[in-house]
């Protein structure tokens, strides 16, 4: 097992650069010494044999003699090798080896894995370069490294394992996707193999099938042009190899747990809350009646005759631990000379922790090439998926978060089933919908959910008779097509009569709904390439030209139904006069572009680049539409220079690198700036009123739906314009065993969308909205990179590696904004201030400079909290900073604390791992830090919306020694005392303030993965050419920051009822015949 | 160079030629290539080909007409008719923001609809033509009505301007016109308009969700009135100085009579129309009658003028889900959010013609606070819930839920607790929660529907009925399809009888107008109107919680004296009744009924009206975006 970063192989096009055969008299001597025959098999360091691998012998002066390469099972043969000679066995992937022939006849080798070999290809825009040569600052991880995730979805597979991708997963909702960006950058482009594709399809590649993701992160980007300010994401899929058909068998099986959810408060604690609160509040309360009460709930009394229960419930019954997630995978490959060939297919299943709520997947990936002729390769790479949601059809368009407030409202004192019995939910009166008990498909009818999705990618490559000039033409189909059956039925709710010992209906929910959507996707795209790689003595050219152009069409219609008459059916035909709504709408966008790139490199030592791409986009009216975007990059490996080699250094460092690149890119997705508004005219369906239609029919009238004249156009907007600029410098030591790269970078956006400075000029009553103009820019600063070891003692091989990536977005020009006095200005102004706080209202708060201690402090105590002349403050509340010392805490006390609500501006990966006889071993940890949790809602408020609340804030809270006695002195807590209405009273959770912002940081286990691979000759003998066994673990444990709050550490939800990530363990096999 | 290579190299070229030539012809279509399609944008000359394309216009337009609190239960709690049971008000007073609408972005596309007609409309038939235009006009006089109403007198604007990013923009500033001139361009559009839009059924039904002949001629009476009580008010208030010497915001007093005399001729004009009268079609009560009016639509409700309607489907109205009872909504977390106050319900006379007080005690009226938990006042005892609002007019069950009312055939649970005979006082229990109502003594503690000082219930012991729908399921997704009334005939006649009384009532109209409304509610009628008091008197009872309080005290110019934000002014203090069930065993009085006048516990201040909610602050970006803006009186 390998960790590489900054590396990756592709069996596809390595222009490997190779010395030509000098046939001198030098050779010609040689041949006349002695010579021999040798053979040998070439392995791994597991007894792998490798197939493939170059094997060349060569004169001590390092003059290529012969040369072969080994055969599927790994064996090579070569003749005539004169001994003294020096046989040099090469392979992508693994540490050059040579060894002197000294005459015996049989030579195994054994090939250790490299960390980094610099003649290893890595994608690039529109082709490929050796690791050695590129220039830009690149990412990359490969096939091993993807797949030691349980993660369903791809994003979630790549968490702390590349420098410089900031992620966070935020909800761990089976089927969810989650949000990658690119040094902190935005939403990046993806790009799958070559051709450009949203993120739903990039996240629902079954990870087997992925040979390499690369990211793009600097200006080197610019090849992609209007689309690529946010760098791009680059996505390779497996390949058929040469050789005899390899059939593959990988499986797993595993149990999922939340990781962590607020603990709730059970019902005495619910209880007794409840009434300290009231009474906290001088509301009345029959204090007598309240301690016989509290006491019946402490004691958990019940009588089963007279139906008096107060033994509480505690509704976590109905998060269920160890639910299934399970995937399989099946893949042949293999292919002759002719013809290459990858097939696979597999399929995901993930439950959620609430019962009927899942998530499954079905890929199919089928990737063929073949040589029709000497010259003319064709190819198709064909892919589909079929994607199904389900789960209960609940209220609302998140029946995930129905459930999740389900568990968090649900009162401890009530009980879901009526006298216990499963087949009578109860009717909950506070809120009759969210009992879980009724939160599954038999009651609450079916939401399902299914993306189907077909992606073909036909290709001709033709290898012209000019050396090292390829032309290759791409056409791209993708079509993808959801559709959603929505039913929520209504369904009875229950009371037991204890006198009678009869179930009564007591309610229904009532309000049924249909609902079918459906949403399609078509992508086309166009694609011709010209390839061009050769040398000349010491002169290295490439290059690459495309032209490309693609259409995108999406569709959406919905429809709805109710109420719905028939409770069994789920069909719009009960009764099609219910149609609730109906929705239709679809949009197409086009692109062109031509790009090219150029580069050069003097003895790989001197290496430089220029690429540009002239593109254009639908988004912009036609005079604004085209535009060009450069790159130039320059690099000097130092490592190849003759002074180098001679010095102390290259005994123990092999390579050094510097790079340095700018480029400009754009963006057609500019925020505020919406489709088509270089349109005039009217926009149907907007606003509609009951008025009858015609002047001379009924007067009655119906809906007629309206019609708005659209703003000025926009005529003035185009993409905006990103520099990135990048240095870099890569170092490798000690036979490359340690190596790594570090990039600093900034980009700077200008023309982002601005107000037009002259808006502030026109009269409001002209109702004229001046368009914006391309004025605003911003800057993104950060570094990234990675140091890694890779080592063997004896047999031992083992790595360690940490990567890092910092990047924080800064607005540098705000433009034409109009303020109304100092403070606004102060308050609002966002030029020149770091992005996500200023502008935002959350992380802007009060600072908290203690508790009060006592009344009598409240009392004496100068500054006013709650704005009521501090007589709704108790001991325990905050004490905020007066910081305008104007005696009053308001608005104009608050300064930004934090970092803004958004991806952490630090996150870091550390990797490590082993193999020994057999033995795999990895772990990875992923972490961040510095984002800002606003907690807020549920997560904040005691009782928020009177219900439940976790326990932490119903325990560790200032109050009475009695609680039923105003009277009796106060107990410390952490929180402030409870009352009825936080909002009024005290002024604690009146205003944002800094105890409710987190710092989010964490550490996590965030995958563990222990294999063992029986020996060949084992598994042999039942015909299989591997067998591992393995156990994995995600989100094992963490070390954050949160657990105060009983809330996983990368959920983002500031009532904290995100859906928690799940904690997975797995066994599972791979198997190769 | 070798003739193989030279091949080589020529077919390279050729391919490198055709690749130009493919990526070219890529190129030349590029104009084809980006055409994109839309499925919602029209061009002008598309949607004004047809009248269903400038029916699609209007219905935007009619969409974004404003109307200050209709169906609005946020807004309808801000003065003295009720309070809102969901949250505590804590502010003192609106600031000079309150109520401030200045939608030039309608007015800018009901211009641009005029011009467009006339540029786009040449398929169009001629008449039908003109009476798109005078419609579009209507919903402008109505737009300037709603913002001279909040702001005084504004720019009058009755073109669009052409966009054009070259000019100097100044050029763009309009001032604001005198407030006399707004209201006489409102006068003068209106009545030449009228005749265009007189559109009725083949039964000489008028048509009510679209503007019409009638309609033009309510808002004309209404915002004659308003203009009439500005020039005689305004003049009044010495002691304010609303008048500003342009003319923007006051009008002079010479011209009251004038504007009043419009009013009355509006009102005169409309009535003998003939097609609209005062809704009476149920004989069998008259509280139901009047509930009913609200309920009614189109053809079958004479009184209604003007509405905006809703389909209950997809144009929905939250406002019976907003204010259902708690005992018959569907939805956790919806309804009672209104919270009539007593304030209001005491202005509901007595039978015999009388304004009086609800008696609760034996002696002076004390307002309590819901918290005490005891009391030895001298309860006057009623033998039932009902008992203490009898012989009111019969209005009052109309408009109000009060303790002892039914809705939909239930009967309501009214009832803030248990009063329990202690030691020659009463202790009161009331339940701690709602959602879990207490016994006592095998006793309900507090009926479901309140009151109770929490949310989701009522606060003040009421809760609203006009305009609530009696149609199960109405109340849960908006699905209620009640047409809000922003003029009826009842209102027209008020607003002669007020016209007419001010300016002297030279043809003795007042009386007759009054009285019809009076005999309608199942008053006795009044021999005559001593005071303009009566017919004020009348406006606050029969117009209720239908968006004419706050802008009546407005121009009267009494806001400030109403509600001047005195705990001990009875106007400004906003007060609740909370019913008891009486417990006192082997009593008389035992489980009969008490009742207490208590402070609302959710509105924790007076009632304050501010000088400068007599005419609304421009926002500082207008000003500042068209310095020849003056500012209102009192604004900061």
């Amino acid at each position: 097992m390998m960790l590489a970063y900054g590396m990756l192989i592709s069996s596809g096009h390595a222009y490997a650069y190779e010395p030509p055969v000098v046939h001198t008299k030098e050779t010609q001597r040689i041949t006349q010494q002695n010579t021999t025959n040798i053979r040998g098999k070439v392995t791994n360091v597991k007894g792998e044999p490798l197939a493939g691998v170059s094997i060349t012998a060569k004169s001590l002066a390092n003059i290529k003699i012969s040369g072969t390469s080994t055969d599927a099972k790994g064996n090579y043969e070569i003749k005539q090798v004169p001994i003294n000679s020096v046989l040099e066995c090469s392979y992508i992937g693994y540490i050059k080896k040579e060894m002197e022939v000294t005459g015996q006849p049989v030579m195994d080798i054994i090939l250790e894995e490299s960390a980094i070999n610099l003649d290893d290809v890595v994608i690039v825009g529109y082709g490929t370069q050796k690791k050695g040569e590129v220039l830009a600052s690149i990412s990359s991880i490969n096939a091993d490294d993807i797949v030691r995730s349980t993660s369903p979805n791809v994003a979630g597979a790549l968490v702390g394992k590349l420098p410089g991708l900031s992620n966070r997963q935020t909800q761990g909702t089976p089927g969810s996707e989650t949000t990658i960006q690119i040094r902190n950058l935005g939403t990046p482009l993806y790009v799958i193999d070559g051709i450009i594709k949203d993120q739903g399809t990039f996240n629902n590649i079954s990870t087997n099938d992925i040979e390499s993701i690369s990211i793009i992160k600097d200006g080197a980007a610019a090849i992609y042009g209007v689309k690529a300010a946010n760098g791009v994401v680059l996505v390779k899929t497996k390949q058929g190899k040469e050789g005899k058909l390899s059939i593959g068998l990988n499986a797993y099986y595993g149990w999922q747990s939340w990781t962590r959810f607020p603990e709730l408060a059970n019902a005495a604690e619910y209880v007794r809350g409840d009434y300290e609160r009231r009474i906290n509040s001088g509301q009345l309360v029959d204090v007598e009646t309240a301690k016989q009460e509290l006491a019946k709930w402490e004691a958990g009394y019940y009588n089963p005759e007279t139906g008096e229960d107060y033994r509480g419930y505690d509704w976590t019954t109905f998060v269920r631990d160890n639910v299934p997630q399970y995937s399989q995978n099946i893949t042949a490959s293999g292919g002759s000379e002719r013809v290459k060939y990858y097939l696979s297919f597999s399929h995901l299943n993930q439950e959620a922790v609430f019962k009927d709520y899942s998530f499954k997947r079905y890929n199919f990936q089928s990737n063929v090439e073949a040589n029709v002729s000497k010259n003319l390769k064709v190819g198709m790479n064909m892919s589909g998926k079929l994607e199904t949601r389900e789960n209960p059809g609940l209220s609302g368009d998140d029946d995930y978060w129905f459930a999740r407030l389900g568990l968090f409202a649900a009162r401890p004192t009530y009980r879901p089933y009526a006298n216990d019995n499963p087949n009578y939910p109860a009717l909950l009166p506070y809120e009759k919908e969210l009992n879980l008990a009724t939160m599954t498909k038999d009651i609450s009818g079916t939401y399902n959910e299914d993306w189907r999705a077909f992606d073909g990618n036909w290709h001709v490559e033709w290898q012209s008779p000019l050396k090292g000039l390829t032309a290759k033409f791409v056409f791209d189909y993708y079509y993808a097509d959801k559709k959603r059956n929505n039913f929520e039925r209504a369904y009875d709710l229950y009371t037991y009569d204890y006198a009678s010992g009869t179930y009564e209906v007591a309610d229904r929910k009532t309000t049924s709904w249909m609902q079918r959507q459906f949403e399609g996707v078509e992508d086309k795209n166009y694609q011709f390439l010209l390839n061009y790689d050769n040398s000349f003595g010491d002169h290295h050219v490439s290059g690459v030209l495309v032209a490309e152009g693609s259409k995108r069409r999406t569709t959406n219609t919905r429809l709805a139904q109710s109420p719905v008459d028939n409770n069994f059916l789920p069909v719009l035909t009960n009764n099609p006069d219910n149609l609730a709504y109906l929705y239709d709408d679809f949009e197409s966008r086009a692109t062109a572009g031509f790009a090219s790139r150029l580069s050069y490199d003097f003895k790989g030592r001197y290496l430089l680049e220029v690429a540009g791409r002239y593109d254009g986009s639908s988004s912009f009216l036609s005079n604004k539409r085209w535009g060009f975007f450069p790159s130039v990059a320059a690099g000097w490996r130092i490592s190849e220079e003759q002074f180098f080699a001679n010095s102390g250094l290259s005994s123990f460092l092999d390579n050094i690198k510097l790079r340095a690149s700018y480029g400009e890119t754009g963006d057609d997705n500019i925020d505020g700036y919406g489709y088509l508004d270089y349109i005039g005219g009217y926009t149907f369906n907007v606003g509609s009123a009951v008025i009858a239609e015609n002047p001379s029919g009924s007067i009655d009238g119906s809906t007629v739906k309206g019609s708005q004249s659209r703003k000025t156009p926009v005529n003035q907007v185009t993409w905006y314009t990103s520099k990135m600029y990048n240095i870099g410098l890569d170092l490798g030591f000690l036979n490359n065993k340690l190596s790594s790269e570090f990039d600093f970078f900034k980009r700077q956006r200008t023309g982002l969308l601005a107000t037009n400075p002259k808006e502030s000029q026109m009269p409001v009553e002209t109702g004229i909205v001046v368009p914006g103009i391309n004025q605003n820019s911003d800057e993104v600063i950060g570094f990234d990179g990675f140091v890694k070891w890779n080592d063997n003692i004896a047999d031992f091989n083992y790595n360690v590696g940490i990567n890092f990536g910092y990047a924080r977005k800064k607005n540098v020009l705000v433009a034409n904004q109009v303020f109304d006095n100092s403070w606004d200005r102060y308050r609002w102004d966002q030029t020149d201030r770091w992005a996500n706080v200023y502008g935002a209202s959350n992380v802007w708060a009060a600072k908290i400079i203690g508790q009060f201690q006592s009344q009598e402090e409240i009392d004496n105590y100068p500054v006013v909290m709650d704005d009521q002349g501090n007589r709704t403050v108790l001991p325990g509340d905050f004490i905020y900073e007066d910081l305008n010392g104007d005696g009053v805490i308001n608005d104009f006390d608050s300064r930004p604390l934090g970092y803004g609500e958004a991806l952490p501006a630090f996150t870091f990966g550390i990797n490590l791992g082993f193999n020994w006889k057999g033995f795999d071993f990895a772990v990875d940890f992923a972490g961040a830090t510095m984002q800002t949790l606003v907690i807020d809602f549920e997560a904040k408020w005691p009782y928020a919306s009177s219900n439940n609340s976790p326990a932490y804030m119903l325990n560790d809270r200032w109050h009475h020694e009695d609680i039923f006695d105003p009277t009796s002195p106060w107990v410390p807590g952490d929180r402030p005392p409870l009352r009825l209405d936080n909002w009024g009273e005290g002024g604690s959770y009146r205003r944002w303030n800094s105890y409710f912002m987190e710092n989010t940081t964490y550490i996590r286990l965030k995958n563990l993965e222990l294999g063992y691979t029986f020996p060949k000759m084992l598994t042999q003998k039942i015909g299989m050419e591997k067998l591992r066994l393995f156990v994995t673990g995600t989100n094992v444990f963490s070390l954050d920051n949160m657990k105060k709050y009983g809330l996983d550490p990368e959920q983002d939800g500031r009532n904290g009822l995100n859906y928690p990530q799940h904690r997975v363990y797995t066994i599972g096999f791979n198997v190769n015949f | 160079m070798k003739p193989a290579q030279m091949k080589k190299i020529l077919i390279a070229l050729q391919i490198i030629c055709c690749m130009i030539v493919g990526a070219l012809s890529l190129a030349a279509c590029k104009d084809d290539w980006f055409d994109v399609e839309s499925s919602s944008i029209m061009t002008e000359q598309q949607i004004y080909a047809s009248n269903d394309g400038v029916t699609s216009i209007l219905a935007n337009m009619y969409s974004r007409l404003n109307d200050g609190q209709a169906f609005n239960t946020g807004s309808m709690n801000e003065w003295d008719e009720s309070i809102s049971n969901a949250t505590n008000q804590q502010t003192t007073d609106y600031g000079d923001a309150y109520r401030r609408y200045y939608d030039y972005g309608l007015i800018r596309e009901i211009n641009l609809f005029l011009k467009n007609l006339d540029l786009y409309g040449e398929k169009l038939n001629p008449d039908n033509k003109e009476a798109f235009k005078a419609e579009a006009r209507f919903l402008r006089a109505y737009t300037y009505f709603e913002m001279v109403k909040s702001m005084g007198g504004i720019p009058l604007i009755t073109e669009a301007s052409d966009y054009d990013e070259a000019v100097d923009f100044t050029t763009y500033q309009t001032p604001r016109s005198k407030e006399i001139d707004v209201y006489e361009f409102i006068h003068k559009e209106l009545d030449d308009i009228k005749e265009k839009l007189d559109l009725r059924d083949g039964n000489n039904n008028p048509v009510k969700n679209r503007a019409s002949k009638g309609a033009a001629l309510a808002l004309k009476c209404r915002a004659m009135l308003y203009a009439g009580s500005i020039a005689k008010y305004n003049a009044s208030r010495n002691d304010l100085s609303l008048t500003l010497p342009g003319g923007e915001t006051g009008i002079p007093a010479d011209k009251a009579n004038y504007f009043y005399g419009l009013a009355v001729d509006a009102a005169k004009e409309l009535i003998e129309m003939g097609v609209y009268s005062l809704y009476t079609k149920n004989v069998s009560s008259k509280s139901d009658n009047f509930a009913e009016l609200f309920l009614k639509k189109n053809a079958e409700n004479p009184e209604a003028i003007f509405v905006k309607d809703f389909d209950g489907k997809s144009l929905t109205n939250f406002y019976t889900q907003d204010a259902i009872p708690r005992s018959l909504r569907s939805l956790a977390g919806s309804g009672s959010r209104v919270g009539p106050t007593l304030n209001l319900i005491e202005q509901f006379e007595r039978m015999d013609g009388t304004i009086s007080s609800l008696k609760t005690v034996n002696g002076t009226e004390t307002v309590e606070e819901v918290t005490s938990t005891r009391s030895t006042l001298d309860y006057i005892v009623y033998d039932n819930a009902l008992d203490i609002f009898a012989s009111r007019d019969p209005r009052l069950m109309a408009s109000i839920l009060t303790p002892g009312s039914k809705f939909r055939g239930a009967d309501l649970q009214l009832w803030a607790g248990i009063a329990v005979w202690n030691n020659n006082g009463y202790d009161f229990k009331h339940t701690l929660s709602i959602d879990n109502i207490e016994q006592y003594n095998n006793q309900q503690m507090t009926g479901v529907d309140g009151p109770h000082a929490t949310s989701e219930v009522t606060n003040t012991g009421f809760l609203i009925r006009k305009y609530l729908d009696p149609n199960p399921g109405s109340e849960s997704q908006g699905k209620s399809d009640v047409a809000f009334i922003r003029f009826r005939y009842a209102e027209v006649l008020l607003n002669a009888a007020e016209a007419a009384y001010e300016m002297g009532d030279p043809e003795g109209l007042a009386l007759g107008y009054l009285n019809q409304i009076r005999t309608r509610a199942g008053l006795p009628i009044l021999s005559a109107i001593t005071t303009i008091e009566s017919i004020r008197h009348e406006r606050e009872v029969e117009l209720a919680f239908e968006d004419h309080r706050f802008n009546d005290v407005r121009r009267w110019r009494t806001g400030d004296k109403i509600f001047d934000g005195n705990r001990n002014t009875k106007t400004a203090l906003i007060c609740g009744l909370w019913p008891y069930r009486i417990s006192r065993p082997g009593h008389p009085t035992d489980g009969r009924w008490l009742f207490r006048r208590v402070r609302a516990n959710k509105r924790n201040n007076p009632v304050k009206f501010i000088n400068s909610n007599y005419y609304t602050g421009f926002e500082a970006s207008v000003l500042s975006r068209n310095p020849l803006l003056v500012k209102n009186p009192y604004q900061y």
